[in-house]
């Protein structure tokens, strides 16, 4: 595997959309709905997983005429990619947890406090 | 009513005009695509030349398959509001990168200016072929066989001085009608002598020039 793609919250979403069904085959704005991603950030995210050997991608095999939409470009984790997906969701679990449990209050919207912290 | 109330009425008018053509445009859900597959275009010549089109044709291929007329938009303008980091990560310089590359581009160029504008001379014509060249040329022609005409100086042959006085007194075996056909004989050798001197002359002239131009050029 190439360099490993920075980790990311977008590339956390990505890839766990993607691993949701790794054998499927899916194109980006179902990706993107499915992660709550728009293209400007969906892309590049791609890019990203598919130079560091995460991703395949290829044209539908479709023909447009008969689909009656033009072909999409569809992506699937690699082998190699799924176990990096599995791995980093799962640190990702464990660092978001070790927050919660250390940091009350972490991860929440500005502007409301932490129940029982210092400051309410 | 006054000129400007003319002009306001009028121009009210054309805005009516506009704003009703462009409720209109508003109405048809293929604006929004249009502008959507334009702003899709614009973010897509941001990125690296060899990438453009695969990104170009995904995006548009999404773009198409949102329904309704707002989400295409928002998600071609969110793509081309991202795009420039976006390049940036598949290896497009940022814009000053491009600002300063352009910048040293021109300063380079304006650099080499003397050797761009010597290289122009390299390739002007030769000398010889010039106008001018060719004018000079028949003047110095011109000049010589204007000089021949006195069939003394320049071009007469030596074998063929001026005979003295009464010189034909020692031809007497030429009756005049010989005299007239060698005479004519020797005009004609005498004018083919001067073009083929004339010829002679220009040919040393050009390999001259040729000369002094290989000279200038080394």
């Amino acid at each position: 595997m190439a360099d490993p793609p920075r980790m990311t919250m977008n590339v956390l979403k990505v890839l766990r959309v993607l691993l949701e069904d790794p054998t499927a085959e899916r194109y980006g704005l179902e990706v993107g709905l499915a992660a709550g991603l728009r293209g400007g950030s969906l892309y590049p995210v791609f890019g990203r997983l598919e130079d560091a050997g995460l991703v395949t991608s290829q044209w539908e095999d479709a023909d447009p005429s008969e689909a009656a939409r033009p072909r999409r470009r569809l992506y699937r984790l690699t082998t190699e990619g799924v176990e990096y997906a599995r791995q980093a969701l799962a640190e990702a679990q464990q660092d978001l947890t070790f927050r919660e449990q250390h940091t009350p209050g972490w991860g929440r919207t500005a502007g409301f406090p932490a129940p029982g912290g210092a400051g309410a | 009513m006054t000129a400007w109330q003319w002009i306001v009425g009028l121009l009210l008018g054309l805005g009516g005009i506009v704003l009703a053509v462009a409720k209109a445009d508003l109405e048809d859900p293929d604006v929004y695509r249009w502008l959507a597959r334009k702003l899709i275009y614009r973010a897509a010549l941001r990125l690296p030349r060899g990438e453009r089109a695969r990104w170009r044709e995904e995006s548009i291929r999404d773009v198409l398959d949102l329904p309704g007329r707002l989400p295409p938009l928002l998600w071609a303008l969110d793509t081309y509001v991202r795009s420039r980091r976006w390049a940036r990560m598949r290896g497009a310089p940022s814009r000053w990168q491009a600002l300063v590359a352009r910048l040293r581009a021109a300063w380079r160029r304006l650099r080499s200016l003397p050797e761009e504008r010597a290289r122009a001379r390299s390739k002007e014509r030769h000398p010889a072929l010039s106008t001018q060249a060719q004018v000079e040329v028949e003047a110095e022609v011109a000049q010589v066989v204007a000089t021949a005409g006195d069939a003394t100086v320049t071009v007469w042959p030596p074998r063929r001085r001026p005979l003295p006085a009464g010189w034909r007194d020692g031809m007497p075996h030429l009756s005049d009608r010989e005299f007239v056909s060698w005479l004519a004989q020797e005009r004609q050798a005498f004018n083919d002598d001067v073009d083929r001197r004339v010829v002679a002359w220009r040919q040393s002239k050009v390999c001259r020039q040729a000369e002094a131009w290989r000279q200038h050029r080394a």
